[in-house]
């Protein structure tokens, strides 16, 4: 079954590479957002399957502080996609629910992974 | 003429002061030798009275009662202070006694012995108490001794007449009253002057407590301020690292867009290769910026990690390949840690891309050791041998970045197929911190 994927990442290059690990893997990417407010918006219009979360994104929030506002109206499962390795996010990112948190750059073994256990 | 008498008197009660003694110590000196040139003079009055007499025995006394009082003001200009102090309390001791004894109890020689506390306060230091103890009891004893005698014995060696008693009464009274005064006066004196001068230092101190505090508090704020911008420049170091590691990221993923749109496997071969050149470096700066240290990483966190991503990266990762590694507690600086990340990632792609093209299972041995200052790698797999000459060189990047990056570490390698094993064997010197 094609799931919908939610891309959220501010660096286009990297947002091209995943929606097209996302593509090779049998998926479609709804859409690609820049923001967490963009992030908001197109889980509530889309509803998607996954999103795949940069931290660090452009505007007034980071990725998990978009996720925390999400939870208050989706369960969608999240993966973090970061370049920042760092426990405390870490941490902040497991209370919102996350089944996945990889650094950057994402392999397609990492993304597949994901997909399959969403699967299940 | 007045002029020079008091220069006399100035100079005979300054003996023994030097500048190196103490404000303190200086001001009893010179009242220990104002006392010995008063009892001189107040000596001289009978020393004219029993030679005017022809009273050969009092008048011998008194001449030794004077040579002492001056003695004792020489004791003082020899340095030798203590013995010049018990010196004065002995001859004091010892007119008193003489001439209470000889001239009678009612003469008032006695009179001299009240002015003994401030005398003995004047001849030792106030923290020797035994000292003092020891000097007011003899002038007890001595009060005793005279009183005694002049009640049991009455020696008649001199008889004066009444007159003549009051007359020595009076003048014994007048010469011990300016005695007292004359202490008394000196101990005021100097208390006001000491009073003075601690009033003086405790200012000073209060001064130089409010300047400790000022300048205690400019330090702390500079201190406040060197830590500040140090986490500042960390927090930009880090930042820095992070965005290198960011950037190097980007790079890859360029390339990986690339070879999606690349049909000839040999070329994505190639990009995948060079991909993984880039993650090594980028590896690191993640590596670094998880580091406190921000300049040195953990060289078996790095090598757990690089191995990984390498396998991933592999297209043959079908086979069994397995990796042993025996790593030594090391850590390398960002200038080291870099050709050795890129060395260990052209081994290891080495191995996979030629080492077990005829196998499907294999071992890779990846062992690092450190000797005093020396880093060992011994890099071993048990697939195909080869040998490594300027022929092979010529045709293969990778053998030749091998050679490179052990130069940048100033290493020195050596290579044998020995065994069913292709060995690689590098010594580095680690660079010192």
């Amino acid at each position: 079954m094609v799931k919908k994927v939610l891309i959220v990442e501010d660096d286009m290059i990297l947002s091209m590479v995943n929606k097209k690990y996302v593509e090779l893997l049998g998926h479609k990417v709804i859409q690609s957002v820049r923001t967490g407010q963009g992030a908001i918006d197109a889980v509530k219009k889309y509803n998607p399957d996954l999103i795949l979360m940069d931290i660090r994104i452009e505007g007034d929030m980071d990725g998990i502080d978009a996720m925390e506002k999400i939870r208050t109206f989706s369960d969608v499962p999240v993966v973090y996609l970061t370049g920042n390795s760092e426990p405390s996010s870490k941490n902040r990112a497991e209370a919102t629910g996350m089944i996945g948190f990889f650094i950057k750059p994402v392999s397609l073994d990492d993304l597949k992974s994901v997909l399959v256990d969403l699967k299940h | 003429m007045n002029r020079s008498i008091l220069n006399y008197w100035q100079y005979v009660i300054r003996m023994g002061v030097h500048t190196s003694q103490s404000h303190t110590f200086s001001d009893k000196l010179q009242a220990r030798n104002r006392l010995s040139l008063l009892c001189i003079i107040f000596s001289l009055i009978y020393f004219l009275f029993f030679l005017y007499q022809q009273k050969y025995l009092p008048f011998f006394a008194i001449v030794i009662g004077i040579c002492l009082f001056a003695f004792s003001i020489f004791l003082n200009k020899i340095q030798k202070f203590r013995l010049s102090s018990f010196l004065i309390l002995l001859n004091t001791n010892y007119c008193v006694l003489f001439f209470s004894v000889y001239l009678g109890f009612d003469s008032g020689i006695h009179l001299y012995l009240f002015t003994s506390p401030l005398i003995v306060l004047t001849l030792f230091d106030t923290k020797r108490i035994m000292s003092i103890s020891i000097a007011m009891l003899s002038y007890i004893l001595n009060f005793v001794v005279i009183a005694y005698i002049n009640n049991f014995f009455r020696f008649n060696y001199f008889t004066i007449n009444p007159f003549q008693q009051e007359i020595f009464y009076l003048i014994n009274f007048i010469c011990s009253s300016v005695i007292l005064m004359g202490l008394a006066l000196y101990f005021f004196y100097n208390n006001n002057k000491i009073n003075q001068l601690l009033v003086l230092k405790n200012q000073q101190l209060i001064q130089n407590q409010e300047e400790l505090q000022k300048e205690n508090v400019t330090r702390k704020f500079a201190e406040e301020q060197a830590i500040k911008s140090l986490t500042e420049k960390e927090i930009l170091l880090s930042e820095i690292h992070h965005r290198v590691k960011n950037n190097l990221a980007v790079v890859t993923a360029l390339m990986e867009l690339q070879t999606f749109y690349l049909n000839d496997e040999k070329i994505i071969q190639i990009l995948k290769e060079s991909q993984n050149r880039i993650k090594s470096i980028a590896l690191l700066h993640e590596k670094l910026y998880e580091n406190k240290s921000l300049k040195e990483i953990e060289v078996a966190l790095y090598t757990n990690e690089l191995i990984q991503f390498i396998k991933q990266s592999i297209s043959n990762r079908e086979k069994n390949i397995k990796i042993h590694t025996q790593i030594d507690e090391i850590n390398l600086e960002m200038t080291q840690a870099m050709p050795f990340g890129l060395l260990l990632n052209e081994l290891i792609t080495n191995s996979y891309k030629y080492a077990f093209n005829k196998k499907n299972d294999g071992n890779i041995w990846i062992k690092l050791t450190l000797e005093q200052n020396d880093i060992h790698l011994e890099y071993k797999d048990d697939g195909l041998g080869f040998v490594f000459d300027e022929n092979l060189k010529s045709k293969s990047l990778g053998l030749n970045l091998i050679e490179s990056f052990c130069l940048q570490l100033n290493g020195k390698f050596v290579s044998e197929y020995i065994n069913h094993e292709m060995v690689f064997k590098f010594n580095f010197e680690a660079l010192k911190k």
